[in-house]
């Protein structure tokens, strides 16, 4: 069985906890360590987590429901929460400990929140959330599904779990279609104007970038994209039917409805 | 149960006086409203004040919150083996539909205090010593700034050694002072199971997400399973596993075993002498049987060995494969990191055993974290009581009103292709296990739905059902209550007190829509008009009271009031 729910960017920190197993993430001194070195990136999971919040096409007053896969301490829901003031949530881990991080870092919005410990390397995950979802969303953690017909059942159980008009959201790490890509990566991140990531490799990752698509169709996504894409890393997009979209000057009308980034 | 609290229950009389002002003891609790008024808490529900209404429509609008909104403060009171607490809450209650078809629906919760969480305390003659506990009543009282007069409604939840006839006697006496107010309920193994499910949130959330989900209540003494589907207790059990089975002292010199612990220890060849040490990995051998156990029961795995041998009463019922748990009892709060003190007890390494099986797979399913309150997470409290009038009555003997603190109970038996008296008694034998009462024990009210129309033969089968149901009522001539929703009380009551020659006074009445799990009390009867005050008191749990919870019981309250006379169990 594997850590299904954990997520970590960082290729040489993660070769470096490469060996954590499932009894590490459930032990509240190893979480707080880890938790204690993810501070130090906080400026770019915000960002990762800014990218995630944008594309989700609610009004802030909204009301709505939403499934997060692999929550790890909540600093995603924080965001999400605190944008769609009417949402609610739901937040699946495999480290308790990590959802009780969550709990205390989302105290503060009471009953909009609910916790679920399960793994996602079996389908019973899905008894334990219950009801369907508006939005499901997921990042830096799929891939820790490692086994790709795993993924690709998961992708079903999360297209069952979300009502009409329901949108999966997952930003997370692709495998390379070529291994020479992840050289290129590098070599372009030498051009800082460009902005681009270094971070290219993952070679042993479970799915390139067209596989993820291809399993989320399978699943009977009726319309799959990809709404940002850097190397190593993509936001992926699954439209359970059609996609509505607030008109945008409610979205940005100022004051109060605006979106925190516009600011 | 369930569908009160899912659709609300009918009520009428002393919740909104003429002046549109809702009955509520605030003075002395007012300054603990956290939200700043039960306004603000209405907006969240929903209904946004509208900044563009004129003043009249802005006050109308007022009148009609007031109107329809009540707010009541409830005392929960909890007296365990283990450990004892009190909870102040204030209940906010919606009136919803008209007339006769009013119904309330409790929609939303406020804590205002809670006592700490305290160690039973006993007597040297292992009786629980009431004078410590009225202490902590005093204390609870005292800390809020309240009196006893203050409190609207409240509950009294005796479970373990708290049962015994000398300990409830003089817990009862304690709340003296309430009593009128308040619910006692005795819970065995059966009803702690089903309190600790609908203290969790378990059952709400069954029936919300229409799950099936197996609640785990790990406390000081015992284990209790309840197992929920889409909002039903299908079925409960209960294990001697619990925290306070084995306690040290500081030195881990043992200074309690209870019977069952010394099984496992026996089982595994542990000698556990009280004054002498306990081997730390003697504890853990333990602690770990304990957990593989507790994880067969919640995998559905067979019960055998030593699973059987400490098994308090049937398993829960096979076939039926929740879809995920959830944990409450005192060690749940070891269990999701609340607490982390010592007690001496196995509480902290037995959280600690059962985090480890779901992290290796030893228990797969997944865990729904409980929103609420843990070892909190039994009652608050009681629903305000509301009173209802019964009529078309029939009653034998006059002299056996009034009657206080009567338990309900709904046999679960469809009357309507055939009413076989061998199945209506089976079935009230079922509901007197969920609710573990003891039949002659105290007077008892049966609910029964009756379908169609008055067939006399029927209602005798009916009359011979409840008869051959209750033989220690009968022998004992215990005074029975019965409730019916159509015009059979009369022949009902008349079926089995001239027909069937009962010993016992029998009270047959209609007009009251009750549930399982609420207590009523019946004031005498009313002369001319023949009809009896009954006063229904619901308890009331924590969970269950999430936004998403309301919603649906606001709707449902909603259509069930579009179709009167139906009705759930």
């Amino acid at each position: 069985m594997v850590d299904a729910t954990h997520r970590d960017a960082d290729p040489a920190r993660e070769h470096e906890h490469g060996g954590a197993s499932n009894e590490d993430w459930n032990d509240a001194d190893f979480v707080a360590r880890w938790l204690e070195r993810q501070a130090e990136r906080a400026p770019e999971r915000r960002r990762q987590f800014a990218l995630v919040r944008a594309v989700i096409p609610r009004l802030p007053a909204e009301e709505f429901r939403y499934l997060n896969l692999g929550s790890g301490p909540g600093n995603l829901d924080e965001l999400l929460l605190d944008q769609f003031a009417a949402a609610t949530a739901t937040l699946v881990d495999f480290s308790l400990p990590m959802l009780m991080a969550a709990r205390a870092r989302l105290a503060r919005f009471g009953d909009r929140v609910e916790y679920v410990h399960a793994n996602l390397a079996s389908a019973d995950w899905a008894g334990g959330v219950g009801g369907s979802f508006d939005v499901v969303v997921s990042t830096l953690a799929v891939h820790h599904v490692e086994d790709p017909r795993r993924i690709r059942a998961l992708y079903g159980e999360v297209h069952r779990l979300l009502g009409h008009g329901g949108m999966f959201l997952n930003l997370d790490r692709v495998r390379p279609a070529r291994p020479a890509f992840g050289p290129l990566a590098a070599w372009a991140a030498q051009d800082p104007e460009a902005g681009l990531s270094a971070r290219g490799h993952g070679d042993d990752l479970p799915g390139t970038l067209a596989e993820h698509l291809g399993w989320l169709g399978e699943a009977g996504f009726g319309a799959v994209d990809v709404l940002w894409k850097d190397p190593g890393m993509a936001l992926l997009c699954g439209l359970r039917d059609h996609l509505h979209v607030p008109e945008e000057a409610h979205a940005h009308d100022g004051g109060e409805h605006a979106h925190p980034h516009t600011h | 149960m369930a569908a009160r609290e899912a659709r609300g229950e009918r009520t009428t009389l002393g919740m909104v006086d003429d002046q549109g002002r809702t009955s509520t003891h605030s003075g002395l609790f007012a300054g603990l409203h956290a939200h700043g008024g039960a306004a603000h808490w209405h907006d969240e529900f929903g209904q946004r004040a509208a900044e563009d209404l004129t003043d009249e429509e802005l006050a109308a609008q007022s009148l009609d919150w007031k109107m329809h909104n009540v707010q009541i403060v409830t005392l929960g009171v909890d007296i365990g083996s283990s450990t004892s607490h009190l909870m102040f809450s204030k209940i906010y209650m919606q009136l919803l539909g008209e007339g006769r078809d009013v119904h309330s629906v409790v929609v939303g919760r406020e804590i205002l205090s809670q006592s700490p969480i305290i160690i039973t305390p006993y007597r040297p003659d292992n009786t629980i010593d009431t004078t410590v506990l009225a202490q902590l009543v005093n204390d609870a009282y005292a800390a809020v700034g309240a009196s006893p007069a203050d409190i609207d409604s409240g509950a009294i939840i005796l479970t373990g050694e708290a049962l015994k006839r000398e300990n409830a006697r003089q817990i009862a006496e304690l709340f003296a002072a309430e009593t009128g107010k308040f619910v006692c309920a005795s819970a065995g193994h059966h009803l702690e199971a089903v309190l600790a499910a609908h203290g969790s949130g378990t059952v709400s959330r069954s029936r919300r997400d229409r799950q099936t989900l197996l609640n785990v209540d790990v406390g000081g003494g015992t284990t209790k399973f309840a197992l929920v589907r889409d909002g039903q207790i299908l079925g409960t059990a209960a294990i001697a596993i619990g925290a306070r089975l084995i306690v040290k002292d500081e030195s881990r010199r043992l200074t309690r075993i209870d019977a069952p612990a010394r099984v496992v220890a026996d089982h595994l060849g542990i000698r556990m002498v009280l004054g002498e040490l306990l081997a730390a990995e003697d504890e853990e051998r333990i602690v770990q049987a304990w957990t593989e156990i507790l994880a067969g029961l919640i995998e559905g795995r067979p019960v055998e060995g030593l699973a059987a041998e400490l098994l308090l009463t049937d398993p829960l019922p096979s076939g039926v494969v929740p879809q995920a748990i959830t944990f409450s009892g005192g060690v749940s709060e070891f269990f999701f990191m609340r607490e982390s003190r010592d007690f001496g007890d196995l509480g902290r390494p037995l959280a600690a055993a059962l985090r480890r099986a779901l992290s290796t797979g030893l228990i797969r399913l997944p865990v729904i974290m409980d929103p609420n309150l843990g070892i909190r997470a039994t009652a608050v409290g009681a629903s305000l009581f509301t009173v209802q009038v019964g009529f078309n009555l029939y009653v034998s003997d006059e002299t056996m009103l009034p009657l206080r603190n009567v338990p309900v109970l709904v046999p679960r038996v469809d009357l309507e292709d055939e009413v076989a008296p061998a199945r209506i008694a089976a079935a009230i034998r079922e509901s007197l296990v969920r609710l573990d009462l003891a039949d002659g024990e105290q007077p008892l009210a049966l609910a029964f739905e009756w379908p169609g129309d008055l067939v006399l033969s029927d209602v005798r089968a009916l009359a011979e059902g409840i008869r051959d149901g209750l033989p220690e009522t009968m022998a004992r001539a215990v005074p029975l209550v019965l409730i019916v929703d159509t015009t059979i009380s009369v022949a009902l009551g008349r079926a089995l007190k001239e027909d069937l020659g009962i010993a016992g006074p029998v009270l047959s009445l209609e007009g009251v829509s009750v549930a399982e799990f609420d207590f009523i009390d019946l004031a005498p009867l009313i002369h001319p008009t023949e009809v009896v005050p009954v006063t229904i008191k619901s308890l009331l749990f924590a969970g269950g009271l999430d936004r998403r919870s309301v919603k649906q019981a606001l709707y449902d309250a909603a259509m069930a009031s579009q179709r009167p006379g139906a009705r759930e169990s």
